[in-house]
């Protein structure tokens, strides 16, 4: 009874709030790293130095009017902000934070459910959050959110090509599609699986920017072009849901390329004795230690790269990412059956 | 127990949206119950043991084909009534009923005087029908937007015409 129901339902009360509360904080973390690149201070009024600047903006945007247009869409309008949202939050239900670790006198593994098929279920529910951009830009009837919608489920659509292209080399280093199943591989192998596959590395990275419609790849969201993009007519919590998908996205994709390419919850170089020490770290440690080093290259990249033009992101996306994702397969196979 | 409580409440979902699906007249609204079909059959599909099967089905159906779908459909613009179907036959005359649409119809293929049934039906033509009810071009619109989908516009006539014949030869002295 405490195994099968009230643990599993702490941890998925525990993960959603540490996911809804780093989502909020990211938020901060953005405009602050953005100031610091542009040599300003960022939000310096809430709390020491910002740091209560979420729970403002949270009850700001609560405050807020909720306006549905008159021509809108009703119902497909309420729904799509929860249909950007639910499936940025129950894809962490695979994600693996740590190995089975001993809590309270009990062996508790650190993720809520370990599938056999979790990669494809982490693939396919992402798939989902495609409907929401769509749906709302349609639904608000108006031009700017429709044209932004298009672009946006076109880059999507474009882009997970090449992103799962690189999960099968990935499924084919790991042999299995369990998450823990693919960082207890790694741990065999000795190496993270970013160096034997560098190329799937940096295609998964680019296509990850490109699915959570990042800069330079956020012409979804091209303010000067769009005024705002497809949540254009949304207003108070329902525009904060968009908001916030956008940041959960970011970190599940920081989360699978961790697990996927940095080893998950284990230390550098897991087969090297000497660095043994490292272990005194906790294993999720480690693994919030790497995901925020993605999240923070995000940021970065966005202050610092300018925005590309709709026709060269599609010839990024068909032209070069796709050529080379599935050429990584093909050799990444070969290898597989020659050594 | 719970498992037959489960399994029949999501049969009864997937039917009742199956039902949604080709029964909305908003074609994205359709698209849409589409995939909520689709995403409760993946959990019959899960209730069977059969993940891999499950989330195939999400991301190929769901994720993939109907986002497709979704497309197509707001590219056509399908917000505008559909145009009437206009029958050369009978668009230019008055015809209150469907069976004075047969009449005309069998008139055109018996003219006047060759005898059949349109040579019978002459007194409803000339002085019942056209007189009495001058805004009968009504029915052009109305009876085939009346008319369910899929049932063929010309088996529906020859209905009609089946069911005149069977009173032609049922009741002889009508004619």
């Amino acid at each position: 009874m405490v195994d099968t129901l009230v643990v599993p339902l702490l941890k998925i009360v525990i993960l959603l709030n540490a996911v809804l509360i780093a989502v909020t904080y990211m938020v901060l973390l953005e405009r602050k790293v953005i100031a610091w690149v542009q040599s300003r201070l960022g939000p310096m009024r809430v709390g020491p130095y910002g740091a209560l600047q979420p729970i403002a903006d949270a009850i700001k945007l609560m405050t807020k009017e909720d306006i549905t247009p008159t021509r809108a869409d009703r119902w497909v309008f309420t729904a799509s902000p929860i249909i950007v949202m639910v499936p940025a939050l129950i894809v962490f239900a695979v994600i693996p934070f740590g190995p089975e670790v001993e809590l309270f006198g009990r062996s508790v593994p650190l993720y809520i459910t370990d599938i056999n098929v979790g990669l494809l279920y982490i693939v396919s529910v992402a798939s989902l959050g495609v409907y929401g951009i769509i749906l709302a830009g349609w639904s608000s009837n108006s031009k700017y959110p429709l044209l932004s919608s298009l672009r946006a489920s076109a880059q999507l659509i474009s882009y997970e090509v090449a992103v799962t292209m690189t999960l099968v080399s990935m499924i084919l280093m790991a042999g299995t599609l369990s998450m823990v199943g693919i960082v207890e591989s790694q741990r065999e192998a000795g190496l993270w699986f970013a160096f034997v596959q560098p190329v799937a590395f940096v295609i998964f990275f680019i296509g990850g920017l490109a699915e959570t419609n990042r800069a330079p790849f956020d012409l979804p969201e091209a303010e000067q072009e769009l005024t705002g993009g497809f949540h254009t007519e949304y207003s108070g919590m329902r525009f904060a849901l968009f908001f916030l998908a956008e940041y959960a996205n970011m970190i599940v994709i920081s989360c699978l390329a961790v697990t996927l390419f940095l080893g998950g919850w284990l230390r550098p170089f897991p087969s090297v004795e000497a660095l043994s020490f490292l272990d005194l770290v906790p294993s999720w440690i480690w693994f919030l230690f790497k995901t925020f080093v993605f999240l923070y290259i995000f940021l970065w990249i966005r202050a610092t790269l300018p925005r590309y033009r709709y026709d060269q992101l599609m010839r990024l996306g068909w032209k070069v990412l796709i050529p080379i994702a599935i050429g990584n397969v093909v050799v990444t196979g070969i290898a597989k059956v020659l050594l | 127990m719970g498992e037959a409580v489960i399994f029949y409440v999501l049969s009864a979902l997937i039917l009742g949206f199956a039902v949604l699906v080709i029964s909305t007249r908003n074609t994205v609204h359709s698209v849409l119950f589409l995939v909520m079909n689709f995403l409760l059959v993946a959990m019959l599909y899960v209730m069977l043991g059969a993940e891999f099967l499950a989330v195939i089905q999400v991301l190929v159906y769901a994720g993939g084909i109907v986002v497709l779908y979704l497309f197509v459909v707001m590219l056509v613009n399908l917000k505008r009534p559909p145009e009437v179907h206009q029958d050369p036959y009978i668009s230019g005359r008055n015809v209150p009923q469907p069976w004075a649409a047969l009449v005309v119809e069998e008139e055109n293929r018996h003219p006047r005087g060759s005898g059949g049934i349109g040579q019978a039906f002459h007194f409803l033509q000339d002085d019942v029908v056209r007189p009495t009810v001058p805004h009968a071009r009504i029915l052009d619109i109305d009876d085939h937007q009346r008319r369910p989908a899929g049932i063929d516009y010309l088996g529906q006539r020859f209905a009609d015409i089946l069911a005149v014949d069977v009173l032609h030869v049922s009741c002889p002295s009508l004619f």
